[in-house]
């Protein structure tokens, strides 16, 4: 983009800096698939927080989610650092004991103080009547992250390849399709001892083995395969980008053998439990002493004792779902064993005691229409994490004296006596008095009370890299870093594995960005077995310019082939003057974009994995591999 | 009931093609199912054309721009525009082609069909095609055994609105970009010249070329466009209009099918010569991606977009539109 235009769009953003004018940044992957990811989004954040566009109606910095449950799995904790609920998952170096987990993990002041109640009411649910005060609530079962070893994505295959992985499940997702440099990846599982997919169809990773560059007869991995459930074959919540947590019914049986992926885990569990009872095994109270009551009548896993489970209840040793109290907030769990919650931001998500095994009648499965504000909170439509909280930060939506900003959009304001609110709000708004009843808060300045210091940050020190964004090149870049000395973050993950074989400009000197079409989705496991969807996006596809067209002799619709040291891939390529070679430090650099949802596997539509081509180098703070610019070369196949 | 239309505002469509799988899904036509054996189109645009399986594609077409930076992507809708004057209702032989008198659309009762294939000759879009395994003729039907069949209560009942709606065609339903629209003609005009005078008036694009069409175009089309860019850009004939000997066949209205079939045997090659029959003249080539005119053997269209002549050659050999 040119100079002016860029001005001009900077202007434009940078007019809603006013009271009565708000912008809202929407991102995707495009943002944060870089080596320094994690500051693209806290930039963002500056951006917005300078502007005033953070804790208003239609403002923010908002990911963009969705189908396959991001925001669900993050809440969660499927990355590995992570306990349920934002905490974090105990390590060696650090939370050697419940002490020093709750000594380390605890903020002085803001909302945070309460974490003991979170932290130890998921201990609670863990390991029910077995977890006591005397035993630190079962904190020693629970397996700590050791000090030398990751097991982060990319180093997950690192470890697969040095042997220290023998074995592995992936369950619902496909890294022999997906992960940065897969090539390497599939080279790596081919190691394994055992592999266990479970997933809807035979994925690239179920069949791994059957990569065009790899060779059966050479690997010994013994590969086991789950059939799934589809997500309209089973019932449970979703999770969207605005926090918004949704039921969903099952529409349809499983087709065949397939099951829902928590009667998998279930099975899986009552298995290696019934074994080390009869058999014995390794630190067997870690296991024996799990809670795991999750049945319903018919002796399967139930997803709404789950949901009661996450939700969280008053303890009485004994009790059964049928009869526990589930309680409305999670201002009511406590530290003392009292109260078990599998995950204190979904509390009030399913806490209606009249009507336990229906989710209809539970604030998930709500659907009012109503939003008397105006506003486009709809606070009768699912439940939002925490507290049906609809839009995060809101005390920002008021200035100093509690006053709205902008009269139009008055989330909440301070009235002289209370707070009036059209959202729930996300401060201290009222506190309890000597007598108990509640007192409200006049207005203060602790806007952001998650942080101890109840300020928003404009230097943050949890970032793992930097206190503030500094502009670094892609690990492959084709131009130097003209704005620091240095070219690339100095926290780059993984960079000097020697599977990475970083490529160099004059070998492959075009810049090439991945992303994804509306007709197929990711991996393409679901949409090529979709006969329509592969009719609609038949083949896989590299955009490029008119005049890299014309300099290496390539016409529209032309298989070429581009590579680099990682892959060597095959696909169309579409000539657009949508894509044009752009002038990087004086120089006329070409860059082409790819979509990446083919595979060997599938029934109807295949092709070459273009993942092989992206670099398995990764940011220091969430781990993201840098699939949105690294190099390739391109000719004519 | 008055006359509907489906509406299309083509400034909102992402091109998500979810009317063009709606349509396939709902209608039940099937797609192939062998492996890889969807050729690359080299587009957007797969496929490259309709066909006795598709009666819906999604249309992509880039032009320079007069802007800085980008193209002007023209994201259209090719598929049956339904037209007052109809020339393929006047020429069905056997009366499997039909103007519903409640809507105004133009369907089809595939029962009757006999395969004459001289409503693909009539159309001045290029629209109907025959499938040979069925020796039919497919094409849009406006999804009529949804918006005949039921209404679909308010979604918001719950609030005290007890207005209906009727069953929308199966791409307006499926459209998440709210491009789509169904209901009374007059109302899908009036909304079309609001949304045309809307972008018209938009600081950024005040060059804008944005037109409604389908208002008058053949009397009034029963799908009303909102062009963000030149009509041409879409693949659609300025000024289209049916060859005036397709109406001579009005006067065979009452009569049965079978027996304008007859009158249409009896008139002979001359009638044939004067609508310019040309059954299959335009041959697209899958395998190369381009349009051929049987008559000429000359290649009229190619996806590269390198010859795009195709509605011209089409309008040509029809004696219609220009």
């Amino acid at each position: 983009m040119d100079a002016e235009t860029l001005e001009k769009v900077y202007e434009i953003y940078a007019s809603t800096g006013a009271k009565d004018k708000v912008g809202a940044i929407l991102y995707a992957l495009g943002q944060t698939q870089h080596h320094y990811g994690a500051q693209n989004t806290r930039s963002m954040c500056l951006v917005q927080l300078l502007l005033g566009n953070i804790g208003m109606p239609g403002g923010s910095v908002n990911a963009l989610r969705g189908e396959p449950n991001v925001q669900g799995a993050t809440d969660f904790a499927l990355l590995c650092y992570d306990f349920p609920g934002y905490l974090k998952w105990p390590t060696v170096a650090s939370h050697s004991t419940l002490r020093k987990w709750l000594e380390a993990e605890t903020y002085s002041d803001g909302f945070y103080t309460n974490k003991p109640k979170f932290f130890i009411s998921a201990l609670k649910e863990w390991y029910g009547e077995k977890a006591t005060f005397e035993n630190d609530f079962g904190y020693d079962w629970l397996p700590k992250i050791p000090a030398d070893l990751d097991f982060t994505h990319i180093s997950t295959f690192q470890h697969m390849d040095s042997g220290d992985i023998e074995g592995y499940f992936a369950w619902g997702m496909n890294p022999a399709h997906s992960t940065a440099n897969t090539k390497f990846a599939r080279q790596a599982m081919a190691k394994l001892k055992w592999l266990v997919v479970a997933d809807w169809v035979e994925t690239e990773t179920a069949t791994f083995w059957k990569a065009p560059d790899m060779k059966p007869e050479d690997i010994q991995t013994e590969v086991y395969y789950m059939p799934a459930a589809l997500i309209y074959e089973k019932m449970g919540s979703i999770t969207n980008s605005g926090r918004w947590i949704q039921w969903r019914y099952k529409a349809l049986d499983p087709y065949q053998d397939a099951l829902p992926d928590y009667e998998i885990v279930d099975r899986f569990w009552k298995e290696i439990v019934r074994l080390y009872k009869t058999e014995g095994g390794k630190c067997p109270e870690a296991i024996l002493n799990v809670k795991w009551d999750y049945d319903g009548d018919d002796g399967k896993v139930d997803p709404r004792n789950v949901s009661m489970a996450i939700n969280g209840y008053t303890w009485k040793d004994g009790a059964t779902w049928k009869d526990r109290q589930l309680m409305t907030s999670f201002a009511n769990l406590a530290a003392d064993g009292s109260t078990a919650c599998a995950m204190w931001i979904y509390t009030g998500y399913y806490a209606n005691n009249d009507a336990k095994y229906d989710p209809s009648m539970q604030a998930v499965g709500s659907r009012v229409r109503d939003d008397k504000s105006g506003l486009g909170i709809y606070p009768g439509w699912g439940h939002a994490w925490p507290l049906n909280r609809r839009i995060l930060y809101n005390r920002a939506a008021a200035d100093s004296k509690g006053k709205a900003w902008d009269p139009e959009r008055k989330v909440v304001e301070w009235n002289g006596t209370e707070w009036e609110r059209n959202d729930v709000p996300d401060f201290g708004f009222q506190a309890a008095g000597p007598d108990g009843t509640n007192v409200p808060t006049p207005p203060n300045n602790k806007a952001f009370m998650m942080l101890w210091e109840q300020n928003a940050r404009l230097l943050s020190y949890s970032m793992k890299d930097a206190p503030l964004p500094e502009h670094y090149e892609p690990f492959e870049s084709p131009t130097d870093n003209v704005l620091n000395k240095r070219q690339n973050s100095p926290c780059i993950m993984f960079a000097d594995h020697p599977s990475v074989k970083k490529g160099s400009r004059d070998d492959y000197p075009i810049a090439v960005t991945t992303y994804s079409v509306v007709e197929q989705w990711q991996s393409g496991s679901q949409t090529r077995g979709c006969p329509a969807l592969v009719e609609s996006r038949p083949e896989q596809f590299v955009e490029m310019s008119v005049e890299l067209a014309e300099e290496k002799g390539i016409k529209n619709g032309d298989i070429v082939r581009v590579w680099n040291n990682r892959g060597d891939v095959k696909v169309t390529a579409f000539v657009t003057k949508r894509i044009r070679p752009l002038e990087v430090n004086g120089q006329m650099t070409h860059i082409v974009g790819m979509i990446h949802h083919w595979g060997w596997a599938g029934d109807y539509s295949t092709g070459d994995v273009v993942n092989d081509l992206a670099p398995n180098v990764g940011d220091p703070n969430s781990y993201i591999p840098e699939y949105k610019a690294f190099l390739v070369n391109v000719e004519k196949a | 009931m008055a006359d509907y239309a489906i509406y299309l505002d083509t400034s909102k469509c992402t091109g998500c093609k979810g009317c063009q799988v709606a349509c396939k899904c709902w209608n039940q036509l099937p797609s192939p199912l062998g492996k890889n054996v969807n050729k690359p189109t080299g587009s957007y645009q797969s496929p490259m054309d309709l066909n006795g399986d598709t009666r819906l594609i999604v249309t992509f077409k880039e032009t320079d721009t007069d802007q800085k930076w980008g193209v002007n992507w023209s994201i259209g809708r090719r598929s049956c525009m339904h037209c007052t004057n109809a020339g393929c209702v006047a020429v069905c032989s056997s009366g499997a082609l039909y103007k519903d008198p409640n809507t105004g659309f133009v369907s089809v009762d595939e029962s009757k069909c006999v395969g004459c294939e001289y409503c693909a000759s009539a159309c001045p879009f290029d629209v109907p095609r025959f499938h040979g395994s069925q020796n039919k003729i497919n094409k849009c039907t406006a999804c009529m055994d949804r918006i005949s069949n039921g209404k679909t209560p308010s979604i918001n009942e719950d609030k005290g609105e007890t207005e209906t709606q009727f069953n929308k065609p199966a791409c307006v339903h499926t459209c998440p970009a709210g491009a789509l629209d169904f209901g009374p003609r007059s109302e899908m005009i009036a909304k079309a010249h609001e949304r045309v005078d809307f972008l018209k008036i938009r600081e950024l694009n005040p060059a804008t070329q944005a037109s409604v069409y389908g208002e008058n175009e053949l009397d009034g089309l029963h799908v009303i466009t909102v062009l963000k860019y030149p009509v041409d850009t879409y693949g659609l004939p300025a000024n289209p209009s049916v060859n005036p000997v397709t109406n001579l066949l009005d006067w065979a209205k009452p009569v049965t099918g079978l027996a304008a079939a007859a009158t249409v045997l009896g008139l002979g090659v001359s009638f044939l010569m004067g609508i310019g029959y040309k059954r299959g003249d335009l041959h697209y080539d899958p395998q190369k991606h381009e349009t051929i005119d049987r008559n000429t053997g000359e290649v009229v269209w190619r996806a590269d977009g390198s010859v795009d002549s195709h509605d011209k050659a089409a309008s040509k050999n029809k004696k219609g539109g220009e």
